[in-house]
């Protein structure tokens, strides 16, 4: 453990390439779903927008929250099943 | 609580030991104890970052707080706190797993030399107690079953050292995943219910635009200091831990990035329902004539099905627990692969003395934990006091060797922290600001000496880094 530590110029390719930020991609995607609830959820707030404080915002934590632990459970079932195994060894 | 909610509590807790227990098995060497073989995907990353972040402070805090904020909690609070964080998930993250794949302490060690990570490990070591959580338990003890809270907080310690001393970070990391499911879904679900019974957003507006319609503002129901020092400390996150922990354990470097960045959402989402519930306690009780956090925990619990009361309060106490695990075994590591390693001449532990070491010292986390938790009149004045004292001294010298690639001396970073420290306990203790009757945190005025005092050092002694260059580190 003590003797992992890189400085930045000897980062591999893939590395460097795994720090760029995609703004035309899955990152810029993410910053703007965040940018996009709290314009919304402030509008509703000031604008007594029932739906939007009581049901939209709960709703949309729920969401996430459930596809998210469904997503995991398909990997620890594919993990389980020997699937994500033969991906990593072949990725590796 | 009915008797069947009680059953429900129970078996969930059980369940959680038994999956800290499955993973002692695998969990023999330090790689799989402290980092969980650098595998977390990206879906156990988004559910330990979200359940590590969001325990008892954030959410029955965040309620308490609320029925004082009011709307300002949402637009000042929230949105300022995720803004300023997405530096830490856009380009500090990804720089975590690839450049500081120890510790905090580690990092230290390697830009500043032994004393800063000396230094840096005790104050760690110190926020790792995690009191704001401690006191969150009691709150939701007394609201939940009008237990005595101390007892309650004693049993949720025990479980949170259980976890962690049985199945390191995967264990963690699994019963996080779990937490964060049953606590997310729990709270939110019962939100519309009470959000309705209030006549909605018109109904708390009428409820609350004569005792207090500051609340009802975007920005009036937080003093400007009070709101300076909330979006500061919200750059709390950069130098915490547990986070380091997640981002050096994921399985690359995208991870930890977009798993954060999905956070931010969740984050957004699920503080415009614990902000609200908070306004709505307001709207119940206007005097505020009893405790905030234990009229939350007692009101959903009214308002919840049998069987649902039961899993919202295994999501309240797991987000706890969550939170407290995570602390524990970053605290236990640090003491047994840092600090005693520095002092041993940097002779490594064996692996099992490690993960003893670090079982001990989870054990002694919650003892003081529980002494010292109660001592503060809401939670968030506890997280406050800890994440205020630790940031005045780490969060120069840790973003500077992150995000800096230049010259970085021994003197930079202990003059950076030892300001820090003393700034902080100047304007704590001695010589108290505060502006319209507004008490200044130390922070504001220790932050900016620290960096003074960080370019200042920079001049003196060799270039650590490029001594590290040379030496092809």
């Amino acid at each position: 453990m003590k003797d992992s530590k890189k400085d930045m110029s000897e980062l591999t390719e893939q590395e460097k390439s795994e720090l760029k930020v995609e703004w035309l991609g899955v990152d810029g995607a993410l910053v703007l779903l965040y940018i996009a609830l709290a314009c919304i959820y402030g509008y509703g707030m000031l604008n007594s927008i029932d739906f939007i404080i009581g049901i939209m915002a709960p709703g949309i934590a729920i969401l996430i929250t459930v596809g998210v632990f469904l997503k995991y459970c398909t990997e620890v079932f594919s993990f389980a099943t020997g699937k994500k195994g033969g991906d990593k060894s072949k990725k590796e | 609580m009915t008797i069947i909610d009680n059953v429900v509590v129970v078996v969930c807790f059980i369940g959680i030991l038994l999956v800290g227990y499955y993973f002692s098995k695998t969990s023999q060497d330090m790689d799989s104890f402290y980092k969980a073989n650098r595998a977390l995907p990206w879906s156990l990353v988004v559910g330990t970052l979200m359940a590590s972040w969001y325990g008892g402070a954030g959410v029955v805090g965040t309620v308490g707080y609320s029925t004082t904020m009011g709307f300002a909690g949402f637009f000042i609070w929230s949105i300022g706190a995720h803004a300023v964080r997405f530096p830490l998930a856009l380009w500090v993250a990804p720089r975590i797993s690839v450049k500081a794949k120890g510790t905090i302490p580690d990092l230290l060690r390697v830009n500043y030399g032994k004393f800063a990570a000396v230094l840096g490990a005790v104050v760690i070591v110190i926020s790792c107690l995690s009191i704001g959580e401690i006191a969150a338990v009691g709150y939701v003890g007394e609201g939940a079953w009008h237990a005595n809270k101390i007892l309650v907080a004693a049993i949720v310690v025990a479980l949170s050292i259980g976890v962690t001393c049985l199945g390191g970070l995967m264990g963690v990391a699994v019963t996080d995943m779990i937490f964060f499911f049953l606590m997310v879904t729990c709270v939110s679900a019962a939100f519309p219910k009470l959000f309705f019974s209030v006549g909605g957003l018109d109904g708390i507006k009428a409820a609350l635009s004569g005792p207090a319609p500051e609340m009802l503002t975007a920005f009036g129901g937080i003093p400007i200091p009070q709101a300076a020092i909330l979006i500061i400390l919200c750059i709390n996150l950069y130098k915490d831990p547990t986070f380091y922990q997640r981002f050096a354990a994921a399985n690359s470097p995208k991870t930890g990035k977009r798993a954060m960045l999905l956070c931010f959402s969740i984050w957004l989402s699920f503080d415009v329902v614990t902000i609200m519930t908070g306004t709505i306690i307001r709207v119940r009780d206007t005097a505020l004539a009893v405790q905030p956090e234990v009229t939350y925990v007692a009101t959903v619990v009214e308002y919840l099905p049998v069987v649902a009361k039961g899993l919202f309060i295994v999501g309240i106490l797991g987000a706890i627990i969550s939170t407290l695990d995570s602390y524990y075994l970053i605290g236990g590591e640090i003491i047994s692969n840092d600090i005693i390693y520095m002092l041993r001449g940097d002779r490594k532990l064996k692996d099992k003395v490690s993960i003893t070491i670090t079982r001990i010292a989870a054990v002694i986390f919650g003892i003081i934990g529980l002494f010292t938790a109660f001592r503060f009149d809401r939670v968030y004045d506890a997280y406050l006091f800890l994440s205020s004292i630790s940031m005045t001294l780490l969060f120069v010298p840790i973003i500077a060797a992150l995000m800096y690639d230049g010259k970085k001396t021994t003197v930079a970073g202990v003059a950076s922290m030892v300001v820090g420290g003393v700034i902080w306990i100047l304007f704590q203790y001695v010589c108290p600001v505060s502006i319209s009757g507004v008490a200044i945190d130390p922070v504001l005025i220790g932050l900016p000496l620290s960096f003074v005092a960080f370019l200042i050092g920079n001049r003196f002694g060799k270039d650590l880094n490029a001594e590290r260059r040379l030496k092809g580190l």
